[in-house]
């Protein structure tokens, strides 16, 4: 329960520590490793049936499609970039890149970045069927899911209908965009109630 | 019969050595009944299309090799790196301990946490490791991440440089020598071996010459297989499987009494065109039909 999984930092070596020591991880090494990788991040939730952002490679400032969000494939998707037009793209991308120092994915902004805290496949958002989705495929027990809220074409509001809305009263449907640590520190009371409630229940992600 | 997609990147592309390797292996496949093809990292949608992958650029848990990777592994083809190698190879802590726990000789190593270095007691590490010390961040390829310490002062210099890409850093015994054994192992067998002859009073594989202020590549010896010393060949062998069945390139150092310490496991090794391997070597067919038949998949 570590919540921060990301590569040589100190859940990543818990884990490291359990395989050598014939323990099983949850997550294990790959999907630690998964999950922080934007690129791989979603390559792996589209195969595994998530409905994900449309996304390709950011290969330079001249051929971004604004608007769009820049993410880092190095992850933290909490330092994405957005662009909203032609003319900030050239600093938005040097940002990004680190004067091209680093790969960057372009996703196309379909709607506002949101995101939610999810405590063993357990989120208060409404978007919780997305949380549990990341919890069966990346396996993170806790973890912060980012998501753009996409207007769902053609319905209106319907008071006891919608899932999730958009502020404006329009349904929205969630597209997942990444995942970023959440440390058991970070977690609020009401997030450790929930966790103590989930622990009681049986469940594993796969 | 295989389709076999090369993923490699600018700039492996613009070294020489690199992108004649990769028509090498482009021209020698069809003799083994394959056929390769040359794709560009960023491409991923075109993965789908090929029975292997063999990632010829450098790899990085943090970037696109490591994300294409992942996916072909994910899509269940024969994958060489594969993302659970790169993982291993790319954290010499990890590495280190499968190396230990298969009884691979390494230098004595101590691990080093954050907690440690906070109480780091420079005293007892070279009363323990001798004088002077190699110091290690997990992460980091061509020596570019391995510093020496003489005394405390530089000890402490190091490992707080280092502690801050990391939670751990590995202190290690140093093993002076003038060049590094290079085993390559591909698919659990040896394919290739080269010393790489540091550059004159030089202790890593890339460094300050004696005298000159620039940094300079190791040079390369290929040596026939049957001239590698038996020990330095099994132990090659021995370090690769402990980490898995992909490519890898093994650096030992072998002491005037002959005995041998394996220094890494290199995941995505180095193989140049007329370098690690001839130009004209039956190797380059032989790596892609590995690659194609022996590969490690999910």
């Amino acid at each position: 329960m570590c919540g921060d999984y990301r590569f040589l930092r100190a859940g990543y070596w818990a884990l490291i520590d359990a395989e050598l020591n014939g323990v099983t991880s949850q997550p294990s090494p790959l999907q630690a490793a998964t999950a922080q990788n934007a690129a791989a991040c979603l390559l792996e939730a589209k195969r595994a049936g998530i409905d994900c952002v449309t996304w390709r490679v950011a290969r330079s400032a001249e051929s971004l499609e604004p608007p769009c969000i820049l993410v880092p494939v190095a992850g933290l998707t909490d330092a994405s970039y957005e662009v909203r037009s032609k003319r900030s793209a050239p600093m938005q991308f040097r940002r990004a890149t680190q004067n091209g120092t680093r790969a960057v994915l372009e996703v196309r902004a379909d709607g506002p970045l949101r995101s939610m805290k999810m405590v063993v496949g357990v989120s208060t958002s409404p978007e919780f069927r997305l949380a549990w989705q990341v919890w069966r495929t990346f396996g993170l027990p806790l973890c912060v899911i980012h998501y753009l809220a996409v207007p769902v074409p053609g319905e209106h509001a319907e008071p006891d209908a919608a899932p999730a809305e958009n502020g404006n009263g329009h349904p929205t449907r969630p597209l997942f965009l990444g995942i970023d640590p959440l440390p058991l520190g970070e977690l609020s009371q009401r997030d450790l109630d929930l966790l103590e409630e989930v622990s009681t229940w049986p469940m594993s992600p796969s | 019969m295989a389709h076999v997609a090369l993923v490699t990147e600018a700039a492996s592309r613009a070294r020489t050595p690199e992108a004649r390797a990769m028509r090498a292996y482009a021209e020698s496949a069809p003799s083994r009944g394959h056929s390769v093809e040359v794709i560009d990292v960023a491409d991923f949608h075109r993965i789908p299309e090929f029975d292997a992958v063999f990632l010829r650029l450098d790899t990085n848990v943090l970037g696109l090799s490591f994300a294409a990777s992942r996916y072909a592994w994910g899509l269940g083809l024969r994958v060489v790196d594969d993302p659970r190698s790169i993982l291993t190879c790319m954290n010499k802590a990890h590495t280190q301990g499968l190396l230990e726990r298969a009884g691979v000789p390494t230098p004595e190593t101590i691990l080093l946490t954050r907690a440690g270095k906070e109480s780091l007691d420079a005293d007892a590490v070279f009363a323990e490791l001798g004088s002077p010390v190699v110091v290690k961040a997990p992460s980091g390829a061509f020596s570019s991440a391995v510093e020496m310490a003489r005394d405390a002062e530089q000890l402490r210099h190091q490992v707080t440089r280092f502690a801050s890409r990391s939670d751990v850093v590995l202190l290690q015994r140093f093993v002076p020598s003038a060049f590094d054994w290079r085993v390559g192992v591909l698919g659990g067998e040896l394919l290739y071996a080269c010393r790489y002859r540091f550059p004159k009073g030089g202790w890593r594989v890339r460094d300050k010459a004696e005298g000159e202020g620039r940094m300079r590549w190791a040079r390369i010896e290929p040596v026939p297989l049957a001239e590698v010393p038996e020990l330095v060949l099994e132990t090659g062998l021995l370090a690769a499987n402990a980490v898995g069945t992909g490519l890898y390139g093994v650096d030992i150092k072998e002491s005037e009494d002959g005995s041998v310490v394996v220094i890494e496991v290199n995941d995505n090794p180095n193989i140049d065109y007329d370098g690690e391997i001839a130009a004209d070597s039956p190797l380059w067919a032989e790596i892609i039909d590995r690659v194609a038949t022996r590969g490690p998949r999910a």
